[in-house]
């Protein structure tokens, strides 16, 4: 049908069918701009199914589940993995599988709840500082230093040694009110750039008040680097339970977490080795699922980056 | 800069104060030291030894009183006897060599390593090269230290040393090491190098013989030089040691004694530098990435610069300006002690000197390891960004 193309000499400028040339341009909000970028990175989307699957299965497995974590079973000593138990039992004859759903399910709160707290202090202590500077600032920013001197590990190992009976949340509490320094610096900058912004100035301009400019106009634009510094907290915070219940100073029995099955599990490896490979590889298919998603939110949140992932 | 420095420096001091301060208080909170503990829990307690302990570890003095006491010994560097009697700064002391021998060790390790695999995969961003780093790298720091390190240790250090007496290998072992060693000489060699312009010679043949070399030196290696083994004929010890950080009576002649070292190093090095390649080479990569989509990179590459030139001149050396300080925070901060992985080695290194001292509960040991680690990692946040200033000169230390 080449005859229907118009000439270029006879029609100036009309090399493209009019058909073709008319498009409509829909509006794309923000926040689905970021879910398709996030959508398209395939390794953080398989992650975050992932961790969805196993979220529901440490949560609600053991309603369904015929073992509990805590019933000791004389008959049922040092079995290795079989159909009846799938991750096999412990010296005491409790059920590795239930055990494992256990502490996956604490792990997972300890997690969340050290990054919800070091998430609010983080961001209101780095907000205030950035916004506004001056003596608050200095305050602020020397009272982080104060607790960035000491690593995180020694100050919540001393803090949980003093407390031997406490329960298990005391350990994410503790974890989040002590890490939250590297939150309340990104806040910070943020806040600080984002302060001398134009549309700050003519929000002032018109007369809105501090409170209104922080939660509705600047807070709003640091969702992207607050979202994936939590996330990245939640694995963060899984490593330093681990670590911590590993010195015997977390999560003690009888609680289950993951960590304390490993602390467990690691000096049985030629006898048992089941007690220290399954919690082994159910804390890192967790913390790596976490860091996927996080490098996927990251790249989505990225208004530099626009390249199609191969 | 001098003055810099000097400022950056006075402005720690109160709060290393501070710190002081609150950690005293929480380590007198932790309770009464365990050889207390231990004396008054026996039956037959003479009231006298129990007053003596109490007066040692001064818990009858006023909390006040027990810091300044304490306070002003330290700054004059004397850290107190710990409950032993024995001088906590000589302990420590031997602490600090020890946990340095790693650190500095292991630390080169991953920063070379960091470097070395973050430049290659921002050069061949999204090739399979690129794709297996940054897969093993989130592996690394995906998994707690406990568990790479006990892995290591009790499935590959002590595997290794068992099958190093008797080093036989099958032939199906053979192929499918020469098959690994073929593939990944390709793998280096079949991306596109983009460091000249010039076409490679004869590419998949460079591949093929490196990776055979690869493979026949890992051969050779193994099969045919442990076979006669001197040394492990003269030693029944395993070859790669996963207990201690020397033997318990080294070698008094040096070379044999650095020997002796390198073997107890192996272990917990290793687990250092696979976590710390994991940090550095992602962090390499995203600076490399970022400095090549910078302008001058682009004006370089306008003028007819070579890309080797481009990449090694104006990209590479701005990219180490980040990583640089990244490094000199973490060493401060890692003279603490890798406490996880001298457990798990059986190091006598800083890390185990505060499990164990926080163990006993002993307030001097404690307050020593705090106040030297938090001196450490104001120092190098120093170090940090003086360094950062002398590299990047659009930075003004002001």
């Amino acid at each position: 049908m080449t005859d229907i193309v118009p000439d270029k000499e006879s029609v100036p400028g009309a090399t493209v069918a009019l058909d073709e040339r008319e498009f409509t341009i829909e509006a794309r909000a923000q926040w689905k701009t970021i879910i398709r970028r996030f959508l398209r990175h395939r390794l953080a989307v398989v992650s975050l199914v992932l961790l969805v699957l196993i979220t529901i299965w440490a949560f609600f497995g053991p309603i369904f589940w015929k073992y509990d974590y805590f019933s000791l079973n004389t008959k049922q000593k040092s079995l290795s993995p079989s159909w009846d138990h799938p991750f096999g039992t412990d010296d005491l004859g409790k059920d590795g599988f239930s055990r494992i759903m256990r502490g996956t399910q604490r792990s997972l709160e300890i997690a969340i709840i050290v990054s919800i707290i070091t998430t609010l202090m983080g961001v209101t202590i780095g907000a205030l500082a950035g916004f506004y500077r001056g003596w608050v600032d200095s305050i602020l920013m020397r009272f982080t230093d104060l607790i960035l001197v000491i690593p995180l590990l020694v100050l919540v190992a001393v803090l949980s040694a003093g407390v031997p009976k406490a329960p298990w949340y005391t350990i994410p509490v503790l974890l989040g009110i002590f890490g939250w320094p590297l939150m309340a610096r990104i806040a910070r900058g943020e806040f600080l750039s984002l302060r001398e912004k134009e549309f700050v100035e003519a929000a002032r301009a018109l007369g809105v008040g501090n409170r209104r400019i922080i939660f509705k106009h600047i807070l709003p634009n640091l969702a992207g680097p607050i979202i994936v510094n939590a996330t990245l907290t939640v694995s963060g915070a899984i490593l330093l339970e681990t670590a911590l219940t590993f010195l015997g100073l977390g999560i003690r029995e009888p609680e289950v977490s993951l960590g304390l099955l490993i602390q467990k599990g690691l000096p049985a490896y030629s006898t048992r080795p089941w007690l220290f490979w399954f919690p082994a590889m159910a804390i890192v298919l967790v913390s790596l699922c976490v860091n996927f998603i996080g490098d996927g939110l990251r790249d989505a949140f990225d208004p530099k980056q626009n390249r199609v992932r191969a | 800069m001098l003055q810099f420095i000097a400022r950056r420096l006075l402005i720690t001091i109160p709060i290393l104060f501070l710190a002081s301060i609150i950690t005293f208080l929480l380590v007198a909170k932790l309770g009464i030291p365990q050889q207390l503990e231990n004396a008054m829990s026996k039956p037959n307690a003479s009231p006298a030894a129990i007053r003596s302990l109490r007066n040692q570890f001064e818990l009858d003095t006023p909390l006040f009183t027990r810091y300044t006491n304490w306070i002003s010994h330290f700054v004059r560097g004397d850290f107190g006897l710990d409950g032993q009697r024995t001088n906590v700064r000589s302990d420590i002391w031997r602490a600090i060599q020890v946990t340095l021998r790693l650190l500095v060790f292991a630390q080169i390790m991953s920063v070379l390593l960091g470097i070395a695999v973050g430049l290659v995969s921002a050069i061949r961003q999204y090739t399979a090269f690129d794709y297996i780093t940054t897969g093993a790298a989130f592996l690394f720091f995906s998994i707690p230290t406990a568990v790479l390190a006990g892995f290591l240790k009790v499935y590959g250090i002590v595997e290794f040393n068992r099958w190093a007496r008797h080093p036989t290998m099958s032939q199906a072992v053979l192929v499918a090491l020469l098959v690994i060693g073929a593939l990944c000489g390709l793998a280096l060699t079949k991306n596109r190098l983009r460091f000249s312009d010039r076409p490679q010679p004869k590419k998949l043949l460079l591949g093929v013989s490196a990776g055979i070399g690869i493979a026949l030196g890992f051969i050779i290696v193994f099969k045919l030089g442990w076979d006669g083994n001197i040394y492990r004929k003269r030693n029944p010890k395993p070859l790669i040691a996963t207990i201690g950080q020397a033997s318990d009576r080294p070698p008094a002649e040096f070379f044999s004694r650095m020997l002796d070292y390198f073997w107890h190093l192996l272990g917990p090095s290793l687990t250092l530098i696979l976590v710390g390649f994991a940090g550095y080479s992602r962090y390499m990569r995203a600076s490399m990435l970022d400095t090549l989509s910078s302008d001058y990179v682009r004006t370089a590459r306008s003028k007819g610069v070579s890309e080797g030139k481009v990449i090694f001149k104006h990209a590479f050396r701005n990219a180490l300006i980040p990583l640089t300080t990244a490094v000199a925070l973490d060493f401060g901060a890692l003279l603490s002690g890798a406490i996880i992985t001298e457990r798990i080695f059986s190091w006598k290194g800083m890390g185990t000197f505060f499990s164990e001292a926080l163990n006993l509960r002993e307030p001097k040991p404690l307050m020593a390891f705090v106040m030297i680690t938090a001196v450490m990692v104001v120092l190098f946040n120093v170090v940090a960004d003086v360094l950062y200033a002398r590299l990047d000169p659009r930075i003004r230390l002001d």
